[in-house]
């Protein structure tokens, strides 16, 4: 079900893996239906934090306000002897 | 590596980093900074100034809590605790400055934050310590 709703460009990598963790693998790409290749990239990308869909309306909107939100960061840790710029 | 403060780790997060002037590979941050960035996000100033971006801050957060480690990771403290405890018994380091020249030691990685964020006695800390510093415009 991965590969089919999503199909990133991929390139092929060489990995060693022990014994176990192929079986492993190779487990649940049977249960579900899937391949070794398509639940490696799936666990990657979880593990990454790169499942989320791209979102530029959100990368525009932290981007702009970056130096506002900074500014709050540096106001709130002024008194935090751990945290401040000193 | 080169190790960015919050300023710089939210305009990685979003993709719009600036020219880092030198420095090469990952850009990382400390969990210091990044504690720095979500309690921000979490303020009323801070999600007003989302919110009036037309921006969920609770998708924010979340952004920031779990960056895609393919533009910003987030430095495990544990593993430059040794040279952070260093670096804070031989400069007088906060927490801040030690894990951040901690890790840069650790790593062999460069730091790059904003002008802002640059402590009185940062440069002099980091060239004792030998790290690749400098302030870079956001």
């Amino acid at each position: 079900v991965y590969g089919a709703v999503y199909a990133p460009k991929v390139r092929r990598t060489n990995v060693y893996l022990s014994e176990d963790e192929q079986m492993a693998l190779d487990a649940l790409a049977v249960a579900e239906g899937s391949t070794r290749s398509d639940v490696l990239r799936s666990i990657i990308d979880r593990e990454m934090n790169l499942t989320g869909d791209a979102d530029p309306a959100l990368d525009a909107a932290l981007a702009d306000a970056a130096g506002e939100i900074a500014a709050q960061a540096r106001a709130l840790s002024e008194s935090d002897p751990d945290l401040s710029i000193g | 590596v080169i190790i960015v403060d919050d300023h710089l780790a939210l305009l990685a997060i979003a993709g719009r980093l600036p020219d880092l002037g030198g420095g090469t590979g990952p850009v990382a941050t400390t969990y210091a900074f990044q504690f720095r960035l979500a309690r921000a996000l979490t303020t009323s100033s801070s999600s007003g100034a989302l919110t009036a971006r037309v921006v969920d801050p609770l998708t924010a957060v979340r952004r920031v809590l779990h960056p895609p480690a393919n533009r910003l990771t987030v430095l495990d403290p544990r593993r430059s605790l040794d040279q952070a405890i260093a670096v804070s018994g031989r400069h007088r380091a906060n927490l801040l400055l030690a894990e951040l020249v901690g890790a840069a030691v650790q790593l062999d990685a460069s730091v790059r934050v904003t002008a802002p964020n640059v402590g009185p006695r940062w440069p002099a800390v980091m060239a004792a310590e030998g790290v690749d510093f400098a302030t870079v415009d956001a």
